[in-house]
């Protein structure tokens, strides 16, 4: 188990695309790439973990993030992100409680079992049940994406000496985070592989062949994605640099937390947007729920729920998230965009004039 | 409020010389990264901030402060590559200390806190809970004339002490220091590592919501609807051992034996219990604690508000905390001709009786805010 990861995500740096050419033909790992990226958008890519076929795997691993980057950008190589940690569920399942905390360590998490300094100040119960514990600071940044869910809250955990205890089912869902991060955070790794013109021969191949037989999925998702700035009503370009950068991290497929997606949610409703097109841009979330996104957006129009339609963040408010990213002297980013469209129709205008 | 523009040369003069001589030999606690720090001063006489100022060392902002004795001073609680830049993205963030702001009049007791306010326009005093038009003459020139009520600065200490109790036992914090912000407040600061510095605005926001309970599933942490569940007990961690805490003391049962949630909610009744837990709140200004680039009172540096030092409470810190003219580093007395009538009142424990228009003498500790309110002038 640990080997499987170790290769996956660290002995596989490749340095150079002609290593990685010639490592794909010395293997014939042309058809397992193509596989990991089909597994990949259906959702449930399983790794093959018998032990003479883990250098194939890595390469093929590692090959294809590097294509899937290149078609379809960061949202696709989230996509297999997530389909690999909840192929690992099964088998974290299996592990022991000290392989657990081995595997977390080497995901980069200090992690505590049955720690003395905890155990000694409770008499009884919490430490036996919460035999895991980890800082509060890793248990902020893992668990992000979680806190949707109101049991994963730092308010309803169980805080002691800066420690979060945590069950196992817990600890294993956390692990299953890390493990997302570290494979998406490869799609950073490669960005020089990711630009250049063209690969290698057999890689090239590979890819043309992965575009064609991707177009149907990918156009749907992504080509729309990229496109969708020009054909609507608003405009992006016009966005105060705050929306902006959520906007484009929302296109990218990177997760949004709460604060930013209701600030670009109710930003955008309040200049106009309907709710097709707020579905269009949260659904290049890798773990998107169209039921679930659509409710929420409902519920943010005022369409469901006590009726009141949100406002949307202030400046000050955006401040105070950490959200804001420049100083435009306004009060809302909402006065800011119309601002930018204003000067942006004058320009226009005047190019139109001669 | 105008009246601080309106300044008569003679108060102008009496106040800055006590701030500059105060400056001269203040005992400021500055930070170890103080040149990666951002300064703020508001100067005497003026109503907007300077920002931006950076400091290579002490010695350099000694030298500014003294020749320009600010009526507030703060320093960032972030540190950047270039404290001096003013656009926010290009100061090059590197972190920011974790903050706590307890403000006595946000307290839940203390909203209607009552103080000693006077009228600039007519002398009438008048107590009341932020007066802001006068009860006879109807003008809003209406000030502050007696500090927080002692009972209220209580509840202010005890949030603090509460608060870093937690910062202690929850979130592990080794050393969590206590300051009076010389006026109404009260900074509560963890000694924040490098992790600590590099917690995000989001990290921030959990962290508040975890002080103030927001968010808390009773039932899912504490098992609060199930009758036959016990009430978790005192020495657990996080919200069940608070919890905990608070209804075995109302109850007077000690550690060791335990009830179950039936039999509290019998004996203190089940919206008892849950004015109970909504009491073990904290109010703390998450405003303050969530935003990375805040300006913070510099320890040792004078509250124009009040004239009050910021100072450290250190342990034990006494419950019985109260604004006093012992705190005051302005002594000598001073000749005012008072622009009110105060008759009969004790404030910051000097007795106080003088008509509008009278001359008298005041301790250096109340002319200071008096003068620089327009309460009294000197000259
Ligand atoms: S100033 Fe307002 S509009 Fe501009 S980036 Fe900040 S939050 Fe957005
Ligand atoms: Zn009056």
């Amino acid at each position: 188990m640990e080997n499987v990861l170790d290769y996956l995500i660290n002995k596989g740096y490749l340095p150079s695309s002609t290593n990685l050419a010639e490592a794909i033909s010395l293997l014939g790992a042309g058809k397992r790439v193509i596989e990991i990226v089909q597994d990949a958008l259906d959702g449930f890519y399983k790794l093959e973990d018998e032990d003479m076929r883990l250098p194939l795997e890595a390469i093929a691993f590692h090959t294809a993030i590097i294509l899937m980057g290149r078609i379809g950008g960061k949202w696709l190589v989230n996509r297999l992100s997530i389909s690999v940690s909840k192929s690992m569920r099964e088998e974290l399942n299996l592990l022991s409680d000290q392989d657990l905390v081995l595997l977390s360590k080497l995901l980069g998490l200090h992690t505590f079992y049955q720690d003395a300094t905890i155990t000694r100040s409770q008499k009884s119960g919490p430490s036996m049940l919460y035999p895991f514990s980890v800082s509060f600071y890793s248990y902020l940044k893992s668990t992000k994406r979680l806190t949707g869910d109101p049991s994963w809250k730092l308010t309803n955990q169980m805080l002691l000496k800066g420690r979060v205890l945590l069950d196992r089912r817990r600890f294993i869902r956390i692990l299953e985070e890390l493990i997302a991060e570290r494979v998406s955070s490869l799609y950073e790794k490669y960005a020089d592989l990711m630009k250049l013109p063209s690969l290698p021969p057999p890689i090239q191949e590979i890819e043309a062949y992965l575009k064609e037989s991707l177009a149907n999925v990918l156009s749907k998702k992504i080509v729309e994605g990229r496109d969708y700035a020009k054909n609507q009503p608003l405009s992006i370009d016009a966005f105060p640099p705050c929306m902006k950068k959520i906007y484009q991290k929302a296109i990218e497929g990177e997760n949004l937390s709460h604060a930013e997606r209701f600030a670009i949610a109710t930003f955008m409703i309040a200049a106009g947007a309907d709710e097709e097109m707020l579905l269009e841009v949260f659904s290049h979330s890798p773990d998107y729920k169209e039921k679930i996104a659509k409710y929420q957006i409902e519920h943010l129009m005022g369409k469901r729920g006590s009726g009141t339609k949100y406002r949307p963040y202030s400046c000050a408010k955006m401040k105070s998230f950490s959200l804001c990213i420049a100083d435009c002297g306004t009060r809302t980013p909402l006065q800011k965009y119309y601002l930018n469209l204003k000067v942006k129709n004058k320009v226009e205008d005047q190019s139109d004039s001669i | 409020m105008s009246h601080r523009e309106l300044l008569k040369d003679g108060s102008f003069l009496w106040l800055k010389s006590r701030l500059a001589e105060y400056y001269r030999k203040a005992q400021l606690e500055l930070p170890e990264n103080l040149s990666s720090r951002e300064f703020a001063v508001q100067p005497l006489g003026s109503q907007s901030y300077i920002r931006h100022l950076s400091f290579k060392s002490e010695e350099e902002l000694r030298r500014y402060i003294t020749n320009n004795p600010p009526l507030h001073l703060y320093y960032s609680s972030a540190i950047y590559l270039f404290p001096e830049i003013k656009e926010m993205d290009q100061k090059g963030y590197l972190g920011s200390e974790l903050i706590f702001d307890i403000d006595v009049d946000e307290l839940q007791e203390c909203r209607l806190m009552e103080q000693l306010h006077v009228c600039l326009d007519c002398g009438h005093s008048m107590y009341g809970n932020k007066v802001k038009k006068c009860i006879k003459c109807g003008s809003q020139n209406v000030v502050e004339a007696s500090p927080v009520p002692d009972d209220c600065l209580k509840k202010g200490v005890e949030t603090a002490k509460h608060l870093s109790d937690i910062l202690k036992r929850d979130f592990g914090f080794e050393e969590v220091k206590i300051y009076f912000s010389g006026n109404r407040g009260f900074h509560v600061r963890p000694k924040c590592s490098e992790e600590c510095m590099k917690l995000t605005g989001e990290d921030r926001r959990e962290i508040v919501d975890y002080i103030k309970g927001i968010g808390l599933d009773l039932n899912r942490i504490a098992g609060f609807e199930r009758d036959e569940s016990l009430v978790p007990s005192s020495d657990e961690p996080g919200w069940r051992g608070r919890i905990g805490r608070a209804i075995y003391e109302k109850l007077g049962i000690r550690s060791g034996s335990s009830i179950t949630w039936a039999e509290a909610k019998k004996r203190i009744g089940v919206e008892g219990v849950k004015a109970l837990i909504s009491s073990l709140v904290l109010d703390i200004d998450e405003k303050v604690t969530v935003d990375v680039h805040r300006l913070i009172r510099i320890p040792g540096s004078i509250n124009g508000k009040l004239g009050l030092p910021v100072v450290r409470l250190e342990e034990p810190i006494l419950d019985s905390y109260s604004i006093r003219c012992e705190l005051s580093p302005f002594k000598e007395k001073v000749l005012v001709k008072m622009n009110a009538t105060i008759i009969d009142k004790t404030i910051m424990g000097v007795k106080i009786s003088a008509y509008r228009g009278e001359k008298i003498e005041l301790p250096g500790c109340i002319a200071f805010p008096f003068v620089l309110k327009g309460i009294a002038e000197v000259g």
